[in-house]
């Protein structure tokens, strides 16, 4: 057994060799430590809209917290884009509900958006506040109580490639 | 009959099919993320499991350990533990597409090909992962050295 766990060992130093070596030679080296963008590090998730009171609006998302409610599969996610945008892609599962033309769309949505659901809204990200407006107006207008606004929305979740239905934008 | 069939399991050309089987697969595997490691780290990446520090590092690391222990499993050269190094990296793999399944995570596996678009079901890629890594523990159980360099170090 001792024997195996030596061999291991060396098997993998010896790999750890060849892979040096080879990065070293390779024209398609990459640095050893690569700058990936973490989901947890908010530097693009902290805007939100001037318009946005924290003391009466709903509570914002950062990505990480985002991402985090899309797995548990508990929360609902409304795209307050246009449909034209949504079509081209948007957060896996997500409904549509542009609030730009919000009345032409509210009928065929509120029968899958129960008064009790966990609701995150969003939009285009810096460019838009539609996810405020949106929230404000669930809440205000048609008694929504748990609403959370994830700012980032389309391009944070874009940038990294996270669960989507349609394309990513390049 | 369980008998016959520990038998048929450990039969020396089987096992030194599938050790010859499996060798091949890692290192046809290994062989596209070697050449674009940048590419494999993006696939990495998309998984959403490690964190972004170590991801090329792991990305550099891994299909040299696949091609090595590949190679080794091929000629029977310390065949037990490049086989135990194998299985643990598909236990990885496994975990790590059970992870992106659960989530609903959009992955490219990564598992042959750092180029191709075609997405298989996740489930797919678990099913075939589990076949090999029964196929690991079988040689590890067996313990045949036919047409195996073990057998030589043995021998003499």
């Amino acid at each position: 057994m001792n024997k195996t766990i030596l061999q291991i060992v060396v098997i993998c130093f010896v790999a750890a060799l060849l892979a040096v070596g080879n990065n070293l030679v390779s024209p398609n080296k990459v640095p050893w430590i690569g700058n990936w963008p973490s989901l947890s590090d908010n530097s693009d998730s902290v805007w939100v809209s001037p318009s946005y009171d924290a003391k009466s609006d709903p509570p914002t998302l950062r990505l990480s917290e985002a991402f985090d409610r899309f797995v548990s599969k508990t929360y609902l996610f409304v795209d307050a884009r246009e449909p034209e945008e949504y079509q081209a892609g948007h957060i896996k599962n997500a409904i549509n509900l542009p609030f730009d033309t919000f009345d032409d769309h509210w009928a065929q949505v509120e029968p899958l958006l129960p008064k009790d659901a966990k609701i995150v809204t969003y939009c285009s990200g810096t460019e838009c506040d539609a996810s405020l407006l949106l929230a404000r107006l669930l809440i205000q207008k048609y008694g929504y109580e748990s609403i959370e606004i994830f700012f980032g929305g389309w391009p944070a979740w874009n940038k990294h490639k996270l669960p989507i239905d349609g394309k990513y934008d390049e | 009959m369980a008998n016959t069939m520990n038998k048929f399991l450990t039969n020396k050309y089987l096992v030194f099919l599938i050790r010859l089987a499996i060798g091949i697969v890692f290192i046809y595997a290994a062989v596209s993320k070697i050449t674009h490691p940048d590419q494999f780290a993006r696939i990495i990446y998309n998984y959403h499991i490690l964190p972004g520090g170590v991801i090329n590092l792991f990305a550099l690391l891994l299909p040299w350990i696949e091609i090595l222990c590949g190679f080794l499993l091929i000629i029977g050269f310390w065949h037990k533990s490049a086989t135990v190094i194998l299985g643990g990296v598909t236990v990885v793999f496994i975990l790590a597409l059970s992870v992106a399944l659960f989530r609903g995570v959009n992955i490219e596996c990564g598992c042959f090909s750092t180029t191709s678009k075609a997405k298989g079901p996740v489930i797919d890629l678990i099913v075939r992962d589990t076949i090999m890594l029964v196929g690991c523990a079988l040689i590890f159980a067996a313990n045949k050295t036919f047409l195996a360099l073990d057998g030589l170090r043995r021998r003499f």
